[in-house]
């Protein structure tokens, strides 16, 4: 297992640099002029490229993506162009509100999807099933931003409950946090919640088919024994497998809510800098992302180690 | 505790229905009908008994933008609230955009080229320097030899700065300025600290003005919140009401009225058309102000990538096409002006004559096009960017009606002012500014503005007579001119305007003012001086 941990790791370097370069290089293709957004709209092309050329805008490509990279390595992630703020401290002040933020969301998804999977398995053909399927059907179709927009007017416009906008960070106050992630979550969760109960309703009617599901019946085991003890556990690793891919699309997912709770995280950063081109931005937006998700990757592979003693072994 | 607000139903109309709508109306090319607006106040706002005797409590505001760097010089009109809580600038600017004291205490021209400002002796910067006339003259200095900026072709012209005394400050031009005492209200008249400037401290990241609020940067966070607290020793201390300023940056237009609705914000800036109606449904008092006029600017009247454009029959007639308060409903909701011209209702330079022009006689139009030997109509395109969309759709479709086909092509912000300044697009929808004539005409409409990519020269007899126009000393003198110019610009087609765009302001009813809040046209939010909260 620690090997197939270390050839991830290993394998991610790589990745890491074709990722951030494709980033850099597709994002040179852009018209977009920094010089242009700083001098503003009344600016000769002479003062736009004045001020493109302090920016090294006027260098070749490669040679800034080198500069970039190098810097990168010693853990600088540059400036950004237009605050002049270190990227960095960007970063670290809008990833914990994408993390809660997909925290939150997976929280619901999970807290929902899987009870919701078992129960409607255990009553497979049945109308609670039917019930609960038409629910994940409504529950995909559901855009996240309207569904974020009617839980704004009804708990913090018609019943002042829950703050409308803003994010409050944990280090300010547990509970404000809570408060403030409320809304955003079940708008961001409940699509991956309808994903996860339907995978979780089909794998363990599959599995509850199994001639040793059968055999324990017959040997007289507890319907509860044997579906927490035996096939729970078989069943979930397709679940983990669409639990892992749904936090990539919580991940991605945020950046919509983020706008309609007003919360400044990742996609809001990502936004912003890839509007105006702020290109030392976009690379350290890339590369937490692609690194968020080869962190989840990594998680599943883990988990199916834990799942499945024959992948263990490999 | 969130406050309660309205109900479910007009909530719901404010977002995707009142796109819808504006866009059948504008298909439909409205002819009159519509329900006219001038710029307004926030009614009941101002109120000055109750109002505290020292700074008390937090006023919270929500901004479309973020501040990206604390140097005015970097900034533009959009982040003025940002900048003026910390900064003064010399002068402010009243709702007929007409300059006002403020560091300057008076100003005159005693040459056509030089502006001479008498100065406030009792102003001080939070870093504890004084305010004097060096100071305004290290301020301009800088300004002239900074890298390019916004504010760029405000100091260009400036030749001399000197110090006479230390309250007199006198600027000599290369050309005659006649709007310098209002450039002066701008991010352009912030004043910096001069200890600030001789010390090289770095302005992107730390502020060094004289305002009534001082920037507290263990509470603020970048680019999300940025937080002041009362200066002590503030010149204006009757203008510091609130002992907190909180701004908030909340980018989209729903959320920044929300926040307000819900009791999170006092006040919401940059209000969008269609929710000011549902603002003041749910009890915001909203104030309304003309910053810019839209026009679809004719870029080719050479005829070089058009040849239509060369003929001023089809000028005429795409002038007539554009049916102004069809615009006005289906773009701005009804809340903008559909009068013609530049000048903005209330301003000095108003042009009354020209808002009676006819609009939307769709038959005289084509009539036109057909002596033109455009018949059939022709085609053309212009880039279009996220926020113009509405605006382009609704003229693409009023032009339809006379056989005009206005292709909109997608660019991006930055590309469309490439694009515009270098000749990618025979005309483009272009605001200008509706506050200071000359910003109008030598930043947009003038040969020798940045937008002049096809090397036009039909309006060398207007730069004769706005240059005249800035040497005069009369405002009744200078607006006859201008007057001239703006009726020459709507007979000869150079640009045309489609009408005034509202700038609105949402306020919370527990916000009070002891007078009208410092708020120029075009800037988002009012600056906080004499605001107080009541709760």
């Amino acid at each position: 297992m620690l090997r197939q941990v270390l050839i991830r790791t290993a394998t991610a370097i790589p990745l890491l640099l074709l990722v951030s370069a494709a980033a850099f290089f597709l994002g040179t293709l852009s018209r977009s002029s920094p010089g242009a957004i700083i001098v503003g709209q009344g600016a000769t092309p002479e003062q736009i490229q004045e001020v493109e050329q302090g920016l090294g805008l006027d260098r070749p490509a490669w040679t800034r993506f080198v500069e970039w990279l190098g810097m990168a390595v010693r853990g600088d992630l540059g400036s950004s162009f237009y605050s002049s703020a270190p990227v960095a401290d960007s970063i670290m002040q809008a990833l914990p509100v994408t993390l809660s933020l997909t925290v939150g969301g997976l929280f619901v998804a999970m807290a929902l999807g899987v009870p919701a999977g078992i129960f409607s398995a255990l009553r497979a053909g049945k109308p609670t099933d039917r019930t609960v399927g038409v629910l994940t059907s409504f529950g995909q179709a559901v855009p996240s931003f309207w569904l974020g927009m009617i839980l704004i007017i009804v708990f913090s416009l018609q019943f002042p409950l829950l703050p409308a906008i803003g994010y409050v960070p944990l280090t300010e106050s547990v509970s404000e946090w809570a408060m403030s992630l409320l809304m955003p979550s079940v708008a961001l969760g409940l699509a991956a919640a309808a994903s996860i109960a339907r995978q979780t309703r089909s794998s363990l009617i599959g599995v509850l088919q199994q001639e040793y599901i059968r055999t324990a019946l017959s040997k007289g085991l507890s319907k509860r024994r044997i579906i927490l003890k035996h096939a729970l556990k078989n069943a979930a690793s397709p679940v983990v497998t669409v639990i892992a891919f749904q936090v990539v699309h919580l991940l991605s997912g945020s950046v919509v809510i983020e706008r309609v709770f007003n919360m400044r995280g990742l996609g809001t950063l990502a936004i912003d800098s890839a509007v105006h081109y702020d290109p030392y931005v976009i690379q350290a937006v890339v590369v937490v992302s692609v690194v968020m998700v080869l962190v989840v990757y990594l998680l599943l592979d883990i988990g199916y180690a834990w799942l499945n003693p024959k992948v263990r072994a490999l | 505790m969130y406050r309660t607000t309205k109900s479910l139903g007009g909530l719901l109309r404010r977002g995707g229905l009142a796109i819808v709508i504006a866009l059948t109306v504008s298909a439909c090319g409205g002819q009159g009908g519509s329900v006219v607006e001038g710029p307004r106040s926030a009614e009941g706002l101002i109120e000055t008994e109750g109002a505290p005797l020292t700074p008390t409590g937090t006023l919270r505001m929500t901004m479309a933008h973020p501040l990206t760097s604390w140097d005015p010089l970097m900034n533009t009109h959009q982040i003025s609230p940002h900048l003026f809580t910390e900064y003064d600038s010399l002068t402010v600017t009243d709702e007929k955009g007409e300059a006002q004291p403020w560091l300057a205490t008076e100003w005159a021209r005693p040459e056509m080229d030089t502006w001479e400002f008498k100065l406030r002796e009792d102003v001080t910067f939070h870093d504890g320097s004084t305010f004097d006339a060096d100071a305004v003259k290290a301020n301009l200095e800088r300004a002239r030899t900074a890298p390019a900026g916004p504010w760029s072709y405000v100091f260009a012209p400036i030749t001399e700065v000197t110090a006479v005394d230390p309250t007199t400050v006198r600027v000599t031009f290369s050309e005659a300025r006649a709007g310098f005492p209002y450039e002066m209200s701008t991010p352009a008249g912030a004043m910096v600290s001069p200890k600030a400037l001789a010390d090289g401290v770095d302005l992107n990241s730390q502020p060094a003005g004289s305002g009534g609020w001082i920037w507290d940067e263990s509470e603020s966070i970048e680019g999300t919140k940025l937080v002041y607290t009362a200066n002590p020793d503030y010149w204006n201390a009757d203008a510091v009401l609130v002992e907190k300023v909180e701004l908030n940056v909340v980018e989209d237009a729903n959320a920044r009225v929300n926040g307000v609705q819900a009791g999170q914000a006092d006040i919401a800036g940059f209000l969008a058309p269609p929710l000011i109606d549902s603002a003041e449904q749910a009890r915001m008092r909203v104030g309304i102000k003309y910053g810019l006029v839209d026009n679809l600017a004719i870029l080719d009247r050479n005829g070089e990538m058009v040849p239509a454009f060369k003929e001023p029959k089809v000028r005429e007639a795409l002038a007539l096409l554009l049916d102004r308060e069809g615009y006005n409903k289906a773009v701005y909701g009804g809340h903008g002006d559909p009068g013609n011209g530049f000048g903005a209702p209330g301003t000095w330079w108003y042009n009354e004559e020209l808002a009676d022009t006819v609009t939307g006689d769709v038959e005289r139009a084509k009539e036109l096009l057909a002596e033109a030997g455009y018949p059939a109509g022709f085609e053309f395109e212009v880039p279009n960017i996220g926020q113009r969309k509405t605006a382009n759709e609704a003229i693409a479709n009023m032009l339809a009606r006379g056989g005009v086909t206005m292709k909109l092509v997608t660019v991006t912000n930055t590309e469309w002012i490439q694009d515009t300044a270098r000749g990618r697009f025979p005309a483009a929808l272009r605001p200008t500014s509706a506050v200071d004539p000359w910003t109008m005409w030598d930043g947009n409409i003038s040969n020798h503005s940045p937008y002049n990519p096809f090397g036009l020269t039909d309006t060398a007899d207007l730069d004769e007579k706005m240059a005249e126009a800035a040497s005069l000393d009369e405002r009744a003198d200078q607006k006859k001119l201008v007057d001239e110019v703006t009726s020459e610009i709507v007979a000869r087609h150079l640009v045309i305007p489609t009408g005034f765009s509202p700038s609105a302001v949402g306020y919370n009813p527990n916000v009070a003012a002891t007078q009208e809040p410092i708020l120029s046209p075009g800037e988002p939010n009012p600056r906080p001086h004499y605001l107080w909260l009541k709760d």
